[in-house]
């Protein structure tokens, strides 16, 4: 078996102080393979969203460890987090998280820019990644004028600009119509087909069981199911 | 940059009203320093006029708008000391000079022999170099309206004795309230009612090669009773007495310290503003993997623009400005570099302004761009 891209073992995270504290993770264990899409289920408090902080590197766990292909990175700095996630997370989120003031193709090229100056040919990659989204003709329009369908193809054309290898997507059809919701789903599926990505999503929508690989269910913090998708 | 560009535009008015603000402060700044530096030069405008290598005034004279006599005998002692080539005198004070109307006008007097320099206004009857014109005035172009001085020459009293104003000069703008008026010495002696052993002021010319300071040591222990000063030493005194002592410029700089606040308050709140407002941008930003440094530079360029936009069109409106304002202060001077030198202030101001901001969107969490 391959080694996983990405994995969390005895993994927890805990909110709040002495009285008040939250276990939101509670030692869970996972491993995501390379062109496999996982979706995490659960009800709300699960600890879900949290642990997908963790696998992104936005979050450091109060107990156990996170690897990157192998690689221990649980005590990495924040600069060094800052820097993986950079180069290797695509993230995608309900609200979308574009830039307000910037047209689709700067808020592409902001995964961009936030690596350092821009090069020759970036542009024309932007413009590349928006084409095969069918946004061609959007490039100019800023978030407000798109539709949600819209706003959040370009928030997966900034997480696919650099290639990233690992997608993590946060309630990425909440927020759409059933037809662009399903539009997100076969591009995902597509996306960790063709080009291997590791893509975890955490989702309610009942839909994503025929296009991922694989089903883990939370509850209070614990994993206490993981079943297949659609193979 | 470029999202910092995209960030400002988003919003034209803020970013209309921060850059007026802006405007406004660089504006301040350089006439404040334009009035600053205007007021310092014509404070020793007089002195900076002569040839001389070294003043001798009365003990404890601050400037050359306070003299105290001294004694003439000083004169023709300095004219054998070892160094000296030349000696010669100004005699300055009050008077009142009656114009053609009748109306009677305060001015500062000022009577210099000719070997003062050329720089220095004298009225001659021909010519730079021509012989001294007897009960003869010269005044600033900038006081004649002052004087109703509408035609030359012109006869006054002054002191209510016969004069005639021949000529005008430039550049030799009070900053005092009363018009400077230039005479020969010896008429200046008859006008100010000087008695015949005093003097006011003893400039000397050293021979060539003569070390300055070796001259003034041995004046001073030649003449213990009266102050002996190097040219740029009086001239520095005499600034620093009507800048600092005066408390004149204080209040000047405090006006040009004003505008750099007015423009940090401006700036610092149209910044904090804009980031507080795009925060959740911010924690977006830092999700996808941008850096402290990364973050930090989009605030301060935000910053930087308006800055800049405002910087220019401060120092484009500073010009006219200062045009406008020479009519009532003709001794403002705004030398090409202040506005120049505009910038630096006005690039810390903008940095300085950021901070704030720097710590609100360094500090958001990026684990919040989960939240819907």
């Amino acid at each position: 078996m391959p080694e996983p891209r990405l994995a969390v073992e005895e993994v927890s995270v805990r909110f709040g102080s002495a009285g008040t504290r939250v276990v939101a993770v509670d030692r869970v264990s996972l491993a995501f393979w390379p062109g496999t899409v996982t979706q995490i289920m659960g009800p709300s408090g699960s600890g879900k969203t949290t642990l997908l902080a963790v696998l992104g590197a936005l979050l450091r766990p109060d107990e156990g460890r996170v690897f990157w292909s192998g690689r221990d990175i649980t005590d990495l700095s924040e600069e060094e987090r800052t820097t993986l996630r950079r180069d290797k997370i695509g993230f995608i989120f309900q609200a979308f998280r574009l830039l307000h003031a910037l047209p689709a193709i700067e808020n592409v090229l902001i995964s961009r820019d936030v690596r350092g100056p821009r090069r020759r040919g970036d542009r024309e990659r932007a413009v590349l990644v928006l084409n095969e989204l069918g946004l061609g003709s959007k490039l100019d329009l800023k978030p407000a004028e798109l539709s949600g369908g819209e706003k959040q193809r370009v928030a997966i054309a900034r997480a696919l600009l650099d290639d990233p290898g690992v997608l993590l997507a946060d309630e990425p059809t909440a927020s759409l119509d059933s037809k662009a919701g399903t539009q997100i789903l076969e591009l995902l599926r597509n996306l960790s087909d063709k080009r291997h990505y590791t893509t975890v999503v955490v989702s309610h929508d009942p839909r994503w069981t025929r296009y991922v690989d694989r089903i883990v269910i939370l509850e209070d913090g614990r994993v206490i199911d993981e079943r297949n998708g659609r193979k | 940059m470029r999202l910092a560009w995209f960030n400002i535009a988003h919003d034209r008015v803020r970013f209309a009203v921060t850059v007026l603000g802006i405007m406004f402060a660089v504006f301040l700044m350089v006439f404040q320093g334009s009035v600053l530096l205007g007021f310092m030069r014509a404070a020793s405008k007089i002195i900076d006029s002569t040839n001389a290598d070294i003043w001798i005034t009365g003990r404890g004279v601050p400037c050359f708008e306070f003299p105290v006599p001294i004694e003439r005998r000083l004169v023709e002692i300095s004219r054998g000391i070892p160094g000296v080539a030349s000696a010669s005198r100004i005699s300055s004070g009050q008077i009142q000079v009656r114009k053609a109307d009748g109306a009677r006008q305060q001015v500062v007097l000022v009577g210099a022999d000719p070997q003062v320099g050329p720089r220095f206004p004298i009225p001659r009857l021909a010519g730079d170099n021509g012989p001294v014109a007897p009960e003869s005035l010269i005044i600033d172009g900038s006081n004649a309206s002052q004087l109703n001085v509408s035609t030359l020459p012109m006869e006054v009293e002054a002191n209510d004795r016969h004069a005639k104003i021949i000529g005008e000069t430039s550049g030799f703008s009070s900053f005092i309230g009363s018009p400077y008026v230039f005479t020969s010495y010896d008429d200046a002696v008859q006008y100010l009612g000087l008695g015949r052993d005093e003097t006011m002021f003893l400039l000397l010319q050293l021979k060539p090669d003569q070390p300055v300071r070796t001259v003034q040591q041995d004046l001073r222990s030649r003449f213990p009773n009266v102050d002996v000063w190097t040219r740029s030493e009086f001239s520095r005194r005499a600034r620093w007495y009507w800048i600092a002592q005066t408390g004149a410029g204080g209040a000047i700089l405090m006006a040009a310290l004003l505008g750099f606040f007015i423009g940090l308050a401006v700036v610092s709140q149209a910044i904090y503003a804009t980031t507080m407002e795009n925060l959740e941008e911010f924690a977006t930003l830092k999700a996808i993997g941008g850096s402290r440094r990364f973050i930090a530079g989009v605030v301060v360029a935000q910053a930087l623009i308006c800055g800049c936009a405002g910087y220019l069109l401060g120092t484009l409106i500073t010009g006219p400005m200062v045009k406008l304002a020479t009519a009532s202060i003709p001794w403002v001077a705004t030398p090409w570099w202040l506005p120049a030198a505009a910038l630096l202030p006005t690039v810390g101001m903008c940095i300085l302004a950021s901070l704030l901001s720097i710590r609100a969107a360094l500090q958001v969490e990026p684990a919040r761009v989960f939240r819907a």
